[in-house]
């Protein structure tokens, strides 16, 4: 058997054999002419080794390490300990638990709480009346945040002696914690209540304007696995992502249900903001297909008009956008918004679909509110072209 | 008459279990009724006999023995005979403490009438002396240890009243008030216990120890925090605003509705005394008051329906909110005249505190119960 000795400079593994403590037979190599002290020392030595002394030595060797107190003394100690727990036919239990004990020691200040925590368990049951395990598993709990477990802890070692300290202190320290991390998680729960009840009122804002709203299609996609598992499990299914509005929901009164049928929110987080007065503000995107480029307004008021917004966007002095090469998105009288016509169900795949001209006098509310128009991901879109390019021409003939 | 008492006396010692069987279910019929009662009172032998069963070798009989003892110990007079039976109290105390035993709640519930005097009292704090309280705390260790079930057979529920009564008396409230054991901070999380036996028990203890207007600044500390444990039954589901919440304990911050409030009457007067007397001193007052107990009570008084706490709310809040007075502690204030006088004629009990025990003794009606 060989014994592992550890010194602040390499993991050498010895040979026991060699080792004059811990020989098992005697040591023919030993002159005993040479050293007759060493012979002598070695003989009488090997015969006297129990298994718990090998025990003994192993839980010195980690203790010396313990003290020492940085990240790699305290690893090697951990091998020390464990190196004294798998030592066959060792049977003082005490020692045994006090092993287990020192290693969760060592594994606390390490931050490996979960493997202290197991070795207290071990320890509780090889040594049950070690009143040390109590207060270090409350420790463990304590670092894990698992504050029930660690009071159980203490107060099972509390029934075994009422006046120890450690483990008093432990429970104080458990009790405040577990009082805060409950109140955190009360205050958060009471945060997505809000949330949650504001996004309710968003949809309700939105369906008495009989707009009509789809979940884009990354989300379609989610919501339609969702449905397909819930029916699945028995549960009943909401249509995946149907368009949702009044007219289509004459059996729901409520919101409730129709607030399952579509996501606010399109794959970048944006969403349609309630205001304190009851009117919605948008964010919209601007599509300028010329140069493929989009454009993003993040808090479009609904009573604004486009024509306001895009007096906004290219005011008359100002430079014309980086990507407008040919100038010809300079004046915003000559531009001209359209939306997408929201193609039947039945449609072909690939079928493009027809461009509406917006007028820009008109309140966005108004728009939105068009039967052909469908807001996809909470997040209306128009298209942006200039009557000053070719290209409109061009873009508008793709759908005749 | 006597000669059938004297023969049901023999037949509770007779070697032949079918016989005792039958003679202790005669007797715990007799402890059912007043002039059951009666007769064991008159016949002392009946008694004694019957305590001899509860370590009867037939586990049925042993019960219902507990059984009738419960109800026989519900009665004043026979629970003080009862107190001075040599080796009994120590036999109670092992058996409500014995994991595998299967009549630790029964044993307890005996404790728990015998504790309702003094005497009592007394008896089980000096049991298994010479260090005084032994008993005690071995109770409350078991008691505490409930949560992961120290007996499997029992609830261990009636140990609560058994310190209550306890901590009416001078000797056991300094027991449990020891700082050097957290003997109050294991107690106090039962108030929260879905056991009405045991919420009750425990709020008495509190109301108790809070008479000990030297220890209140050990039990308003972070070490036993007991304000924490008072308020959070006294809260319901309203929501306070952020002013409110600011300096209340954390277990009483952003609750949501589905807090219910303490639904026990005698409990929440309990804990609301308890709080009245923590008034007593400048320091328990501060502490309160920076605690935010005021809006807690507020809100509790308008949802309370009854009448004497509705009073004793009012006297809560007067004292939170009204002006210092310049007394340090208030039960130092010297009395008018016209009060000293009337105290004296009323026979008072060396105890300080009003013997508030309203609750009947524990009567086991139904033997079927168990």
């Amino acid at each position: 058997m060989e014994l592992k000795a550890l010194d602040g400079k390499q993991s050498a593994r010895v040979d026991m054999e060699k080792v004059p403590l811990f020989m098992t037979k005697s040591p023919d190599h030993i002159d005993p002419d040479a050293s007759p002290a060493l012979a002598a020392l070695a003989a009488i030595i090997h015969e006297e080794t129990t298994p718990d002394d090998k025990v003994e030595y192993y839980k010195e060797q980690g203790n010396a390490l313990y003290k020492k107190a940085t990240r790699d003394e305290l690893k090697k100690a951990v091998i020390m300990y464990s190196e004294g727990l798998s030592v066959p036919d060792a049977v003082n239990m005490q020692l045994r638990a006090t092993m287990y004990l020192n290693r969760a020691a060592a594994n606390i200040q390490l931050g490996n709480n979960r493997a202290a925590l197991a070795d207290t368990t071990l320890a509780k049951k090889t040594d049950p009346a070690n009143i040390k395990t109590y207060a270090r598993a409350a420790k463990a709990c304590l670092a894990l945040g698992q504050h029930t477990e660690g009071i159980q802890w203490c107060d099972e070692g509390l029934a075994l002696d009422a006046t120890n300290k450690p483990i008093q202190e432990e429970r104080v320290k458990l009790v405040k914690a577990q009082g805060e991390a409950q109140r955190k998680q009360r205050m958060e729960a009471k945060r997505l209540r809000e949330v949650a009840a504001q996004e309710t009122r968003i949809h309700a804002a939105i369906l008495n304007r009989n707009i009509k709203m789809k979940a884009h299609p990354m989300h379609e996609e989610e919501e339609q696995k969702a449905a397909a598992e819930a029916a699945a499990s028995g549960a009943s299914a909401s249509d995946p992502s149907p368009v949702a509005s009044i007219a289509n929901d004459a059996n729901n009164k409520g919101t409730a249900q129709a607030v399952k049928l579509f996501r606010l929110e399109n794959p970048s987080g944006v969403k349609p903001t309630l205001n304190e007065d009851g009117s919605l503000c948008w964010p919209v995107f601007f599509l300028y297909p010329e140069y493929e480029q989009s454009e993003l307004v993040s808090s479009f008021h609904e009573q604004a008009t486009i024509g306001e917004q895009m007096e906004n966007m290219f005011p008359d002095d100002a430079p014309p956008a980086p990507w407008d090469s040919n100038k010809f998105y300079t004046r915003h009288d000559a531009l001209e918004v359209f939306f997408e016509e929201q193609l039947p169900a039945n449609a072909k795949s690939g079928t493009i679909p027809k461009l509406v001209r917006v007028s820009k006098s008109k309140p966005l509310l108004q728009v939105l509110a068009d039967p052909r128009y469908v807001v996809i991901g909470g997040t209306p879109t128009f298209v942006v072209l200039s009557s000053q390019s070719p290209f409109r021409a061009k873009y508008l003939s793709r759908t005749k | 008459m006597a000669n059938a008492l004297e023969e049901l006396a023999d037949f509770l010692k007779d070697s032949r279990s079918l016989v005792r069987a039958h003679a202790v279910d005669t007797v715990a019929g007799l402890t059912a009724s007043a002039d059951g009662l009666e007769y064991i009172r008159a016949y002392p032998r009946l008694a004694d006999e019957l305590l001899a069963r509860l370590s009867d070798a037939d586990p049925g009989i042993a019960r219902d023995a507990f059984k009738a003892v419960v109800n026989m110990t519900g009665d004043r007079t026979l629970a003080q005979r009862t107190i001075d039976v040599p080796g009994l109290f120590a036999h109670l105390v092992a058996t409500t403490t014995e994991p595998t035993s299967l009549f630790a709640d029964l044993a307890a519930m005996v404790l728990s009438n015998l504790t309702r005097n003094e005497l009592g009292c007394g008896k089980l704090l000096g049991t298994n002396t010479p260090e005084e309280g032994q008993a005690l705390y071995k109770l409350v260790d078991v008691f505490c240890k409930g949560a992961f079930n120290h007996n499997p057979n029992a609830s261990l529920n009636f140990l609560a009243p058994i310190l209550e009564n306890v901590s009416q008396s001078n000797l056991g409230r300094r027991l449990l008030v020891d700082q050097e054991r957290a003997v109050l901070p294991r107690l106090l999380t039962h108030l929260e216990n879905p056991d009405r036996v045991r919420r009750g028990g425990v709020a008495g203890i509190a109301r108790n120890c809070c008479f000990e207007t030297a220890a209140h600044e050990y039990l308003l500390g972070e070490k036993v925090d007991i304000l924490s444990f008072l308020l959070l039954p006294l809260c319901g589901p309203e929501e306070f605003d952020d002013e409110d919440m600011d300096g209340m304990p954390d277990c009483c911050q952003y609750l949501d509705s589905s807090k219910q409030r303490e639904p026990e009457v005698s409990i929440r007067r309990h804990l609301v005394e308890a709080l009245y007397q923590l008034c007593a001193t400048k320091h328990g007052r501060t502490v309160l008051r920076a605690k935010k107990v005021y809006p807690i009570i507020r809100e509790m008084h308008k949802h309370e329906t009854d009448s004497d706490l509705d009073k004793a709310c009012d006297h809560l809040v007067q004292v939170l909110v009204g002006e210092e007075s310049g007394h340090e502690d208030l039960k130092q204030v010297p009395l008018p005249e016209s009060y000293t006088s009337k105290l004296a004629e009323q026979v008072r009990p060396t105890t300080s505190i009003e013997d508030d025990n309203d609750d009947d003794a524990i009567m086991v009606d139904d033997p079927s119960l168990f």
